[in-house]
Parts: C-alpha cells; sequence; structure tokens
C-alpha cells in the first residue's frame, strides 16, 4: 500500500466542505481568495452606482395633464407652455398652455391640429419637436407621419411627399394660426420616434432633424434655415414682403426645393446609424453658431461655420433614443437614453460647442428611464424622466450628481414631456389625465 | 479524536495545511491587476490639425468621432489618466508595471513616446489649450510639448512598431511615483516624433472593445 494512501482515503471521502471550513488556515484562504475575486471584477467597469432611490416630494415640478405628452417647450417670453402628443392621442396635435404670473398652467388648453395631405387619412401625424422662437410670437412644430420607412424605402401612399414636416404657428392669433407648412419631399425621412427642433437664443437659426441624402435613404444628417426678421425660414433671399415671401416660400416647398441651406456632412456609417428616433434625436443650441445633438451613437457637436472639423461625434455607452440637458453655466451635459428599460445616465461634458473628457456613467438601479433629464440649475438639481416617476438629484457645485435620488410619482407610464423654465423655476411634466 | 486532530497530527496533513496556506497567502501578499483604458478616469486626444478639439481621434470629411480606429501620427496626442490610487489599496509597494499597446496598422516604423503630464489639464483641452474652462489657460507649448513644464523631459516609455500587434514597455517608476504621491497623477500623453502612422483601437469605445487593447498590469506586494 504506498504511503500517502492512508490520508487520501479519509480527506476526501470524509471532509465535507463545511468542515473544511473549520480549518482557519482554508477558511481565512478562501475568504481573501473570495474578496480578491470580488475587488478584481469590480476594476474591470469603473460606473458610479447610486443607492436605490427613495420617494420624495418636489413642489417645483408641476404635472400638467396632457395625453401622450412626448415633447415639451416652455416660453418665459410668452408665457406659453406647449405640449405635443403622440399617436395615441388623436383630438390634438399640440396643447398650448397659458401660464399665469406664478407658472402656473391654465386648467385648460388651447388644442391645435396639424395639417397633413387629404391621402393620408388613415394614417396619424404626431409631434417629435417644439421650439418657441426667443421673441416674435411664432411656435414652431415637426411632426411625423407613420408611414413606414426602410432604407430602401418601400412604396410609399400618396401624399407621403406632399407631407409637410415643419409648420409655423402665430401664437399672436387667438387661437393660433398656422402661418406656413414646409419641409416635405424625399429629402426627409418619416416615421419616427424623435426628432429634436430648435432656435438659438437669438432667434437668427433654426434647427431642423431627420433628414438624408436624397442619393442614399440610409444616409441621415439634419441641418438648419437662417430666419428672417418675421421668423421665417429662409431658402432664398428675398426683401419682398412677408406675404408675397410665403407664397415663394411655398411654391419652392412644392417643388420640393426647400432643403437647409446648411447640412451635417455625410456621416452614415459612425454618427448617423440608422434608428428608429431620427437623425437628430435632439439638438440644443449652445452660443451663437454650435449645436449639441444626440444621435444613435450618443452625443454630436456641430459647430457649421467650422471650416476644418464642423461635426465632432463622441459615443455613449446608452443606446436607444438618446436624450440630454446642457448645463447653462458649468460644462456638463446629462444624457439619458430613453429605452424604458435603461437604468444609467452620464455626465459628459461641453465647452464652446467642443465635447470635451470623458463622459462618467451613473447607475441608477430599478432607474427604467423613459424620458430626458432637465437641469434646474437653481434648485442645484438634475431632474430625470422615468416610468411613472421622475428621479431627482442634488448636484454639487461643479455640476457633479451628489447625495442619494429621490423619485416622484407621476401618473404617465413614460414621462418624456419633461422642460424646465427659467423664469419661473420649475419644471413641468406631461402627464396623463387622471380617471 | 476529532477530524481536526486527525488531520493535522498526521505530517502530510500538517504538510497540506502549510502549503495551502502558502499558496494562499502569497496570492493575498503578491498581487497583480490587468486593468484597461476602460478604466481611465480621464482621456482626451489632442492634434495640431484640429486645435480646438479634445477627441481627435481622426477623421476626414470634416468629421471626427472618438469612436472606432485612433489615426496616430505626429499630429496626434494622446491623454490617459489611471486613477492609480484608487486600484491599488494603500501600503504596498510597485515591484513592477507594464503597459501594452496594440496598432492594427502602420506605416513605416512609428515611434511612440509616452511621458508624464505635468501641468493640470481640464474641461475643453485640446492642441491649443491645456483647458477652457473656467478659463482658457494655453500649455506651455501648444500641444503640450513643453518638456519639464507641460510634460517630463523624458520619456518614461518608447514603442518602436515594426510589425503590428501588442507591444509591451516598462513603467514602474511613473506608477510608483503617482502612487506614492511623489508626483501628482496627471496621466500620459503618448506622441510620435517623427511622422508616420500607427492606428490603434480607439482606447474610449464604449459600445465596443477597443479600450480592452490598452492594458496596464501592475505587480505589487505589501511594504
Amino acid at each position: 500500500m504506498p504511503l500517502y494512501t492512508r490520508h487520501s482515503s479519509y480527506l476526501p471521502d470524509k471532509i465535507k466542505l463545511t468542515q473544511l471550513l473549520t480549518f482557519p488556515a482554508i477558511r481565512f484562504a478562501l475568504i481573501s481568495f473570495f474578496t480578491f475575486i470580488c475587488i478584481a471584477s469590480s476594476w474591470a467597469q469603473p460606473q458610479i452606482t447610486l443607492p436605490l432611490s427613495k420617494p420624495g416630494i418636489c413642489n417645483y415640478i408641476t404635472p400638467v395633464m396632457a395625453s401622450n405628452a412626448t415633447v415639451a417647450a416652455v416660453s418665459d417670453v410668452h408665457g406659453l407652455l406647449a405640449i405635443g402628443h403622440g399617436v395615441a392621442f388623436s383630438e390634438a396635435h399640440v396643447s398650448l398652455f397659458k401660464l399665469d404670473a406664478k407658472g402656473i398652467p391654465a386648467p385648460i388648453a388651447t388644442q391645435i391640429l396639424l395639417p397633413k395631405p387629404m391621402e393620408l387619412t388613415k394614417h396619424k401625424n404626431y409631434v417629435l419637436g417644439l421650439a418657441f422662437h426667443p421673441k416674435l410670437p411664432l411656435l414652431y412644430v415637426w411632426q411625423d407621419i407613420n408611414v413606414p420607412y426602410t432604407n430602401p424605402v418601400p412604396p410609399v401612399p400618396l401624399g407621403t411627399l406632399q407631407f409637410d414636416h415643419l409648420c409655423i404657428l402665430n401664437l399672436a392669433k387667438d387661437p393660433p394660426q398656422l402661418i406656413t407648412s414646409i419641409c416635405r419631399g424625399v429629402e426627409f425621412i418619416h416615421n419616427q420616434g424623435g426628432g429634436g427642433l430648435a432656435i438659438d437664443a437669438l432667434g437668427s437659426h433654426l434647427y431642423v432633424p431627420n433628414l438624408r441624402e436624397i442619393t442614399n435613404a440610409g444616409s441621415w444628417r439634419f441641418g438648419r434655415y437662417p430666419l428672417d426678421a418675421e421668423g421665417l425660414p429662409v431658402v432664398v433671399e428675398s426683401k419682398e414682403p412677408l406675404g408675397i415671401r410665403i407664397k415663394k416660400l411655398e411654391d419652392l416647398n412644392a417643388a420640393n426645393k426647400v432643403s437647409p441651406p446648411q447640412l451635417t456632412p455625410i456621416a452614415y456609417i459612425d454618427l448617423f446609424r440608422q434608428n428608429f428616433y431620427g437623425s437628430a434625436h435632439m439638438i440644443v443650441p449652445v452660443g451663437k453658431d454650435a449645436v449639441i445633438s444626440s444621435g444613435n451613437m450618443g452625443l454630436m457637436a456641430w459647430r457649421p461655420d467650422d471650416k476644418i472639423m464642423p461635426l465632432q461625434g463622441v459615443p455613449m455607452k446608452q443606446a436607444g433614443q438618446v436624450l440630454f440637458a446642457v448645463h447653462p453655466s458649468h460644462p456638463a451635459i446629462f444624457v439619458t437614453s430613453c429605452n424604458g428599460t435603461s437604468e444609467s445616465f452620464s455626465r459628459a461634458e461641453q465647452v464652446e460647442g467642443f465635447l470635451t473628457l470623458l463622459p462618467k456613467q451613473y447607475i441608477l438601479p430599478m432607474g427604467k428611464l423613459t424620458g430626458p433629464p432637465i437641469i434646474l440649475p437653481k434648485q442645484k438639481k438634475i431632474v430625470l424622466g422615468g416610468a411613472y416617476h421622475l428621479l431627482v438629484m442634488d448636484l454639487d457645485e461643479k455640476a457633479y450628481p451628489t447625495g442619494d435620488p429621490t423619485h416622484v410619482y407621476v401618473n404617465t407610464p413614460a414621462a418624456k414631456a419633461l422642460v424646465y423654465s427659467e423664469k419661473f423655476d420649475r419644471a413641468y411634466v406631461g402627464t396623463e389625465i387622471s380617471k | 479524536m476529532s477530524l481536526r486532530t486527525q488531520v493535522i497530527s498526521t505530517f502530510y496533513g500538517r504538510l497540506s495545511c502549510v502549503f495551502m496556506s502558502l499558496v494562499f497567502a502569497s496570492t493575498v501578499s503578491a498581487r497583480t491587476i490587468t486593468i484597461t483604458a476602460e478604466s481611465c478616469d480621464e482621456m482626451a486626444c489632442i492634434s495640431a490639425l484640429v486645435p480646438r478639439l479634445s477627441w481627435a481621434m481622426g477623421g476626414d470629411n470634416k468629421i471626427n468621432n472618438a469612436h472606432g480606429t485612433l489615426y496616430f501620427n505626429s499630429n496626434t496626442a494622446l491623454f490617459l489618466r489611471f486613477p492609480i490610487k484608487d486600484l491599488i489599496p494603500k501600503g504596498q509597494r510597485i515591484t513592477k508595471a507594464e503597459l501594452t499597446i496594440a496598432p492594427n496598422y502602420i506605416a513605416g516604423i512609428p515611434e511612440i513616446n509616452v511621458r508624464r503630464l505635468l501641468a493640470e489639464w481640464g474641461s475643453g483641452v485640446c492642441y491649443q489649450y491645456r483647458m477652457t474652462y473656467p478659463q482658457k489657460i494655453e500649455w506651455s507649448q501648444p500641444g503640450a510639448r513643453g518638456n519639464s513644464s507641460d510634460r517630463a523631459n523624458k520619456n518614461s516609455a518608447t514603442f518602436k512598431f515594426s510589425k503590428v500587434g501588442e507591444q509591451t514597455a516598462d513603467v514602474t517608476e511613473d506608477i510608483e511615483l503617482w502612487y506614492t504621491g511623489a508626483s501628482p497623477n496627471r496621466g500620459w500623453i503618448f506622441t510620435m516624433d517623427i511622422n508616420n502612422w500607427a492606428y490603434f483601437l480607439s482606447p474610449y469605445s464604449p459600445q465596443s472593445g477597443g479600450s480592452k487593447t490598452w492594458k496596464l498590469q501592475i505587480s505589487f506586494e505589501p511594504l
């Protein structure tokens, strides 16, 4: 019998794992080993994981009843709140709420229906983007139509190429009146779930989403129109009276000749991957001639007059509809992916329209984010739209998230229509009508 | 006699315990960790061709994307900062540190130099400025090339690529300086002094695995 048989015969057979743990050396070794494994695995993906949110109440968030609310815009100049509706709400495309001296919305909204060609009665149009003119009583609306779009584009029903995506409403009239609608034809993609619309602070340019290369249905881009003194997109220089200019613009639109004079460069592989939310999920002007935008891959910075490198992309970890908020006085940009299952947001940075530094990801267990972030700079808070809740976090002196998140119940399965008024220091969120 | 007593009382039982204790004790005392660019807490890529960009990974047709490929030539400088103090427990001695990078295309025999950055850099970092927020501060020489001011006056490592694939360099001294606090950790600057081309998977690649090809292996043991 070999010498070691005596020991090997009883070691494996007679000692159970629990018995092994009674030996101090083995217990110490195992605990050290598993501790090492746990620490090592956490090095692989440095992220900032936040604790579970606690319920809270925020008196600076005002719920506004607006069914199937998908997007919101507020005008401190005009004292108006506009909420855009999705396809599930057929009574209006835009609800316009007057705000009183304290910023409280009127209980009843002016409901606005947007035009579409007669041939598309079986299809639904819906709102993706809203923007108030910073000075003039004008509301710009980007609408879409649920006619399927793929690459290559399938045969489309009659009227699809006559569907105008951009509507300009005169708010000086009561009820508001449509001044004109443009942006039709093959250059504009349809059936998208997203598309940002924006005007810079001076009212000099209107940024529009969801354009494509004429020769390539999968090559997307976005662009901008200069705006004239009356807030009308300038396609051809003209000093004629407003009525004539509108007529000329509509004639050019009918001939599919209202392409924005400035468009992003072609970058369909990396920056403008085909997705369900359009070419520019959101657009936010920063400074006079720069915007931050978002696409399926993350953030973009477009500086149309930059002769060297006008378009810059920085990808994010999150995929889906990428929405964000730019801090007004710090470089911070807060970014979310609004697919209803996302449990994280990121903090990126920009300075003067240049994306900079490494984005940091914050994990929100059970976050289920559905909508954009908004920043409340005076309160030093960030609010993120979620499923039947808003998540609220404090920001420190350098606009980094700090403290524990709290959640506030809101009556909507997806808080998407979320906007902040600087004048009233108040956030508005579109909610379902209580039954 | 209890089971424990039986095991310990035998020669081989004692030997087994001593051996296992030694094995696990050595695992706990001397350790080696491998981290990748995924663990970086700051990163930037600047270029003389686009003097205001923080993410100048290269590109064409007026588009620059931080994702995908880093097109490295003599106009480029890459900044990587690993949070060394967060990754290594206190009370350790750095025994060895190796940096590994791996181009997937080269033209000529590109030589990439790595130095410690000395000047503080931050928001808006670019070829022209080391930060543009809260105020614009220029490098002492554009592109952080100022020796002993923007960056250390000697190379910490040099990679000379005659073929594509991984190459490793010793960076123990830098890691020790950062870990002990003898020098503030402002990261490394990667530059190419003689113009050639080297393509790398971008160290910033949240949607793919490029960051995993930039590796730093550190061995340490208790003081």
